[in-house]
């Protein structure tokens, strides 16, 4: 059973490091999957040590390899000094279980949390993190969308969106960026803060109006701060300019599809190759005239001041290279640029960083996984790490002469010096107390 | 950096490294008040430090991690923390304090080497749960570090048992041990918390909580063996050289982890 269990789990592990990673990616493989074995072992007897209940002198043994001993004689009858170590562990706060190995009678007292418990849940909490992991790198659904203000999109027509197990429509209603100073300065401090910061991008935000089968609804969302809506987050996933292009396929229905456009200098370099049609590749320069002062400091060129001319070239893989088909120059960024290619159409638009929100769009079922997951590994830290688990065991052994001989261990789930002090005052009182009005024999090796 | 800033920065590495040199005379010449006045200098680097960490938190508007000056100089506070707080509790471990304190002075002389001036907190890190993944990241540093110094000493008093010097000054093999133990059991806690608010940070930042970059994997990696650690010493019972040993090495892949690979490009989120 539990080979099957960590066969399991570590066939999921793998999936985890699933497309990711590069040359190191074997080791992690080899780590993930070797992370399950004491995982499955950890709980494994983490539940057995729970479910058997009680304790045994097995437990004081392995809760500490070499526990506390005490040894002294008590020439009291048994049957008092069994009372009397019942009430001796209770007022010392310890759970008193009792219990009988031939001529011994054995008392055995707990203090503190059950360390399984803790243990159990440690181990548990992750291996479900392992899991959600796994299951996370199977069924997340992710892409990034960009769209402009005052634009409608149905996640479904979105190219990797599809597979979504839910649909809406999701529009951006209003987009703006903050910057450093735009609020009056509340102290010094802020006004100092003002003159250093000013100008800097201080967060993005969108106001998103969404409609689907749970009815509408609208947030902001930030650059840290996503909306979840059926289930599915929508935070922010890029910022700046975007290309957006809709590709029509024979006999499939146009879809969106985005590309990169990136900052080089004071020009914009974009590139786009459909996957659809891989012989075929687009790139796009914007760069500004040379007649304006555009590009100052190497930022964006800002369109409603700069003169900017676009460059977009198509390309066509010929012969085991790309070879250039088209290049055109325009003044202006146009509307729209349309390209055919045979059957196919390609329609390309550009979007910039003030009118186009970048959003991006997770669908990821693990996640409540996790989060129990993550609690319960937490929960078992602190009961495994905080709180002390003290356990003792009282053997009364008959002795010819009508004396008894009493044997006193302890032990603790801490290091032992932290309950040797304890333990030394515990020996004491329960000599007194079974001294039977004086002490007899005394102490030896505690 | 302001000037008052500046003025603090440089009485806070002051105070850090006399009280390293005090810890070390006081270790040297067996003087019990030469530890003394070590702890009052590394208090008055805290004070200091907590004052010029505040002054650069309401000047820059958001709490320390922006850098990595901001990140050293909180590992360096969190550093003294704890170790002062340890020493409360067991005034013999003030001897590891020459240790702790120069590395925090060695933390806080890094960031300031690196580049120290106040920057805007980038987008992204605009969420509560990136202040809650560093601060436990460098409690969690702190724990181990002090650990680690409590281990160092135990394999010097474990070198020489006869040492006179070494009887007298530093605390037994057993408390040592132990203290060892209970500082990494509470870094691990804190590790384990750091890990996870840094997962939750990745979601609503990046959309995903765990992406196998190399931080984040060596992360784990060094949780799990503090893990290992742990059940050495609570499940195999192994005491002693090996384990301050495995404790010392654990450590220093922290130390590459966040000092080595965070400075390699590609790190995403991470420095």
């Amino acid at each position: 059973m539990q080979m099957a269990a960590l066969l399991l789990v570590g066939a999921a592990a793998i999936l985890v490091t699933e497309g990711s990673y590069g040359p190191l990616r074997p080791l992690w493989l080899v780590l993930t999957g070797l992370l399950a074995l004491p995982l499955v072992v950890g709980v494994s007897s983490a539940a057995k040590r729970l479910l058997r209940g009680g304790v045994g002198a097995h437990d004081l043994v392995s809760l500490h390899r070499t526990p506390l001993v005490a040894s002294f004689f008590s020439p009291m009858e048994l049957s008092d000094a069994e009372k009397a170590v019942v009430y001796f562990l209770r007022r010392r706060g310890y759970r008193p279980s009792h219990g009988v190995r031939g001529e011994v009678v054995r008392f055995f007292g707990t203090k503190g949390r059950q360390v399984p418990l803790g243990n159990l849940l440690l181990h548990l909490g992750l291996l479900l993190l392992l899991l959600a992991g796994s299951y996370s790198s199977l069924a997340r659904v992710e892409g990034v969308i960009h769209v402009p203000a005052g634009e409608s999109f149905d996640l479904h027509q979105v190219k990797g969106l599809d597979a979504l197990p839910r649909d809406f429509a999701i529009s951006v209603d209003r987009l703006w960026v903050e910057y450093y100073g735009q609020e009056p300065p509340a102290s010094r401090f802020a006004m100092e803060r003002n003159a250093r910061f000013n100008g800097m991008v201080r967060d993005y935000k969108a106001l998103v109006r969404l409609t689907g089968d749970a009815g509408p609804a609208e947030g902001v969302i930030t650059a840290s701060k996503p909306l979840t809506y059926q289930g599915v987050t929508i935070g922010y996933g890029g910022y700046g300019m975007a290309g957006v292009v809709k590709v029509k396929l024979p006999g499939r229905p146009e879809y969106y599809d985005w590309f990169p456009v990136r900052i080089h200098g004071s020009a914009l370099y974009g590139w786009y190759n459909p996957q659809e049609l891989k012989h075929l590749a687009f790139s796009f320069r914007l760069v500004p005239d040379l007649a304006s002062p555009a590009g100052e400091g190497g930022g964006l060129p800002d369109p409603s001041k700069v003169n900017q001319r676009l460059i977009y070239t198509t390309y066509e893989y010929r012969e085991g290279g790309w070879a250039i088909v088209e290049e055109r120059s325009v003044p202006t960024i146009p509307a729209e640029i349309s390209y055919g290619h045979g059957p196919y159409i390609l329609r390309f638009t550009f979007v910039d960083i003030n009118r186009v929100a970048g959003l991006r769009i997770t669908w990821d079922p693990s996640v409540p996984l996790a989060l129990f997951g993550a609690g319960l590994l937490l929960a078992g830290l602190a009961l495994s790490m905080f709180f002390n688990y003290r356990k003792v065991l009282i053997e009364l052994v008959a002795c010819e002469g009508g004396t008894l001989r009493v044997n006193f261990r302890g032990s603790c789930d801490k290091p032992i010096p932290y309950f040797e002090s304890e333990f030394m005052k515990l020996a004491q009182r329960l000599r007194v107390r079974l001294s039977g009005g004086g002490p007899r024999g005394g102490a030896q090796g505690v | 950096m302001t000037e008052a800033e500046l003025i603090l920065f440089w009485v806070t590495l002051s105070a850090y490294g006399l009280a390293a040199a005090s810890f070390l005379f006081g270790l040297i010449r067996k003087g019990q008040g030469a530890d003394r006045v070590g702890v009052y200098l590394a208090a008055v680097g805290l004070a200091a430090h907590v004052a010029g960490l505040t002054h650069r938190s309401l000047l820059s508007g958001h709490l320390p991690g922006a850098e990595l000056y901001e990140l050293n100089s909180l590992g360096a506070l969190l550093t003294v923390f704890v170790f002062l707080l340890v020493q409360a509790r067991r005034p013999a471990l003030r001897v590891a304090g020459s240790a702790v304190s120069f590395i925090a002075a060695l933390l806080l002389l890094f960031g300031y080497l690196s580049n120290p001036e106040i920057s805007p907190l980038p987008p992204e890190f605009r969420s509560e749960w990136f202040f809650v993944h560093i601060f436990f990241s460098f409690l969690a540093f702190a724990c181990y570090a002090t650990s680690a110094s409590a281990s160092g000493l135990y394999l010097w008093k474990s070198s020489y048992p006869d040492n006179g010097f070494l009887k007298s000054r530093v605390p037994s093999l057993e408390i040592l041990d132990a203290l060892s133990f209970r500082l990494v059991s509470f870094g691990f806690v804190f590790h384990a918390m750091m890990v996870i608010s840094g997962s939750f940070w990745a979601y609503t930042a990046w959309g995903s909580y765990w992406s196998w970059d190399p931080i984040e994997t060596w992360s784990l990696v060094t949780w799990l063996i503090y893990g290992i650690y742990l059940h050495l010493y609570l499940t195999l019972g192994w005491r002693g050289r090996r384990m301050a040993l495995l404790n010392i090495i654990a450590l220093v892949v922290i130390v590459l982890n966040f000092w080595g690979l965070g400075h390699l490009p590609g790190q995403g989120g991470h420095y």
